[in-house]
């Protein structure tokens, strides 16, 4: 899985590449000028219940990157799970991991 | 046929489980405390074992299954951040970008396979913050109020404003990663060499010893606060999206030295830079109300999040308003979580009504974990050869018990149902005599063995609060989430002079109140109301301590040593009650005092300690 994520490495570059072409900025790196406040509208609770039902947010456009790795990881999870119980650790996590970087993954 | 709704949080910190029947709180549990590893974050097999054990159910008969948050969201947050970060953070791209792949874009499957592929329903999902505001809201005692979440980060969500009425949540405004207080503050946890997820109480814990010299620099340099509480922060002085770490060198540079080594001595630097980031933190908490009370007009505010756990803070819109009545749910963390997703599921889902009772919320006290007979315990205790005493009921107990308290032993105390949170509330707790002037150091060295510059928190009778405290009569706080004032009247006359000439820890050795073993060195205390309706056994040994004393406070702290979560099992309470120095335990209705005990009970206490991964 490594080698496929090194070699779909160029594209977050190519990606970073194009956002500072556009001028985008998701993550607001740049103060907003002449705001007098940062707080931005949060969509509406949804109203129709199958919307819970979804993993991700109804308004939601997967951009290229996530639709690739989500396809990536559907090959790389083929099997079925629904099984018999599995008693396995699930912790997802490395103890060389860092709790506070961890925290945000 | 009964409705059950299981809530779950897992893969990120503080896993929990939630049951729900017929919207009726029946069971909730953090995985850590069944494990024995703090923060525990794989999946809550053993708490949701427990709450189907609980509610007498198998996995077949659980209607739905709500985990509390949104992955897919979050997978694209974290996809977007390293986009336009790249090809800074590589190597966090090539750790965490495997995980996701391998376990967190597969969740259904995941808990298929956890729950022994018996559930066949399918999987519900609700956004993180709107698990945090519906933890905070369903459970209160308000027909309607302002809701206000705040932590680390969501899927983007790092702050979300809201307002709930009756069966329904909805979240107005939101501040979006990497924007975040939560984060900011474990920022400054790391740098001033505290672990994150758990330093974060240290250093509100330490922030009474400085001066908050740093907040000019923090506001003029990290973060742009607003007259609303919206905030803006300048990313080049932190490394968390992109890199292993939560600060810059930019951020050294700024504050003049690298982070501070985990286990060095603490310098009075720290205690500044604590105050500072603290005086902060408060400072957007109160802003954020103020808004939020004039967008929603509301009179009651519920708070959830990591950060409602900032307990200086709530204390602070509690006295310093606008609303009239405050409110916070217990387990506020990312366990807390588990609880919203599923209520979530009852009332929008479900669209079942809400039922507000006579202004009780209703978390039973936050006593949702498990209990334990007292066959089971004699079982253990005849097991271990432990010497004991029983009692026939709780009155005779406590007579026994008090004397005890009253020579300044410290009591472990094992009663009762688990609490839900990460604070002990008095079932899984340890006591001491809130009038003792040398406890604080006793618990904190010989007991906890942690760091002496932390504070302990006392149970107060409900009722008796304000006459010790500075907290509206009205005011209660079951949950120990405000921090108050310890009352003029109670102070050791003279002891502010004294304090103002002394630095750092030495303030330690000042007689403070009348109450020193809970008064912190700026004269506040995080309080816990006691009340007879949630614990009738702890409310009577408080009440009869009341009698013989005259003083209605108790020392509480969790029943833990550093690292440890808080004990579960009779067994681990024992364990812990051998691996320390303390006095005296209590199992339900036996007394085991430490010099009876057989002296091969007694474990090495580095290898006890050992077990333990310090916080």
């Amino acid at each position: 899985m490594k080698i496929l994520l090194l070699i779909l490495y160029p594209l977050f570059i190519l990606s970073r590449l194009l956002g500072i072409l556009t001028g985008k900025d998701p993550l607001k790196h740049k103060r907003p000028a002449d705001q007098s406040s940062y707080w931005q509208e949060h969509p509406p609770s949804p109203s129709n219940p199958e919307a819970y039902f979804s993993e991700d947010l109804p308004e939601a456009k997967p951009s290229l990157l996530v639709r690739v790795l989500i396809a990536i990881s559907k090959l790389w999870n083929r099997k079925s799970y629904r099984a018999k119980r599995d008693n396995s650790p699930t912790s997802t996590a490395s103890d060389e991991i860092p709790d506070e970087i961890y925290t945000m993954w | 046929m009964a409705t059950y709704i299981l809530g779950i949080s897992a893969f990120y910190h503080d896993s929990a489980a939630a049951l729900l029947r017929d919207g009726e709180i029946i069971a909730a549990a953090q995985e850590e405390r069944f494990t024995r590893k703090k923060h525990d974050h794989s999946f809550p097999r053993n708490a949701v074992d427990y709450c189907l054990a609980e509610a007498g159910i198998s996995p077949v008969e659980i209607d739905y299954v709500a985990f509390y948050d949104k992955p897919l969201t979050k997978f694209d947050r974290l996809v977007q951040t390293y986009a336009t970060y790249a090809p800074k953070g590589f190597q966090s791209f090539m750790q965490a970008i495997p995980i996701w792949l391998r376990t967190k874009l597969h969740l259904p499957s995941v808990m298929d396979r956890a729950l022994g592929g018996q559930y066949k329903g399918r999987y519900l999902f609700t956004e993180h913050h709107e698990s945090h505001a519906a933890s905070a809201f369903f459970p209160s005692p308000f027909e309607e109020a302002a809701i206000m979440t705040l932590d680390g980060v969501g899927e983007w969500s790092t702050t979300s404003l809201g307002h709930g009425k009756n069966n329904r949540i909805n979240l107005l405004q939101e501040i979006r990663f990497p924007h975040s207080l939560g984060l900011l503050y474990s920022a400054f946890t790391y740098y001033t060499g505290f672990r994150v997820n758990s330093g974060e109480y240290k250093v509100m814990g330490l922030a009474p010893y400085g001066k908050p010299r740093f907040r000019d620099l923090i506001v003029d340099h990290l973060i742009d606060i607003k007259e609303d509480g919206s905030f803006w922060m300048d990313m080049s002085y932190f490394n968390y999206c992109q890199g292993m770490t939560m600060t810059s060198d930019k951020f050294h540079r700024l504050f003049g030295s690298p982070p501070r080594r985990s286990e060095s001595e603490i310098s009075q630097r720290e205690m500044d830079l604590a105050a500072s980031v603290q005086v902060v933190c408060e400072e957007v908490m109160l802003k954020c109300a103020s808004h939020l009370h004039k967008s929603t007009g509301s009179k009651n505010l519920v708070m959830a999040g990591g950060v409602a756990l900032n307990c200086v803070g709530n204390g602070r819109i509690l006295r310093e308003g606008p609303f009239e009545n405050v409110w916070i749910q217990p387990a506020s963390g990312d366990a807390g979580g588990a609880l919203g997703a599923a209520q979530i599921v009852h009332h929008h889902v479900l669209s079942e009504p809400r039922v507000v009772q006579n202004e009780a919320d209703s978390m039973s006290g936050s006593y949702l974990g498990p209990a334990f007979g007292q066959e089971d315990i004699d079982e253990i205790l005849k097991r271990e050869n432990a010497v004991y005493q029983s009692f026939a009921n709780d009155e005779e107990l406590v007579d026994a018990l008090v004397p005890l308290l009253e020579k300044e032993n410290v009591v472990g105390w094992f009663q009762g149902r688990m609490e839900f949170g990460p604070r002990a509330l008095g079932g899984r707790s340890i006591l001491g005599d809130a009038r003792s002037e040398k406890l604080q150091k006793v618990m904190n060295l010989k007991i906890k063995f942690r760091e002496s510059f932390r504070p302990f928190a006392p149970s107060i009778l409900a009722g008796k609060a304000h006459d010790y405290f500075e907290i509206p009569e009205n005011a209660d706080s079951p949950y120990m989430l405000i921090v108050a004032p310890v009352l003029e009247s109670h102070r050791e006359p003279g002891a502010t002079n004294t304090m103002a000439g002394l630095e750092g820890l030495n303030k330690l050795n000042v007689k403070r109140s009348v109450v020193p073993a809970i008064t912190h060195v700026d004269f506040s205390a995080r309080v816990q109301t006691i009340h007879e309706e949630t614990n009738p056994r702890y409310h009577r040994l408080l009440t009869k301590f009341y009698d013989k004393t005259a003083s209605p406070v108790l020392v509480n702290t969790s029943f833990n040593i550093r690292g440890e979560p808080i004990v579960c099992t009779p067994e681990d309470a024992y364990r812990c009650f051998m691996g320390t120095d303390m006095d005296v335990l209590v199992l339900e209705n036996t007394i085991l005092l430490k010099s009876d005990q057989p002296k091969e009970n007694i474990p090495d206490r580095k290898d006890y300690q050992s077990q333990f991964a310090l916080d």
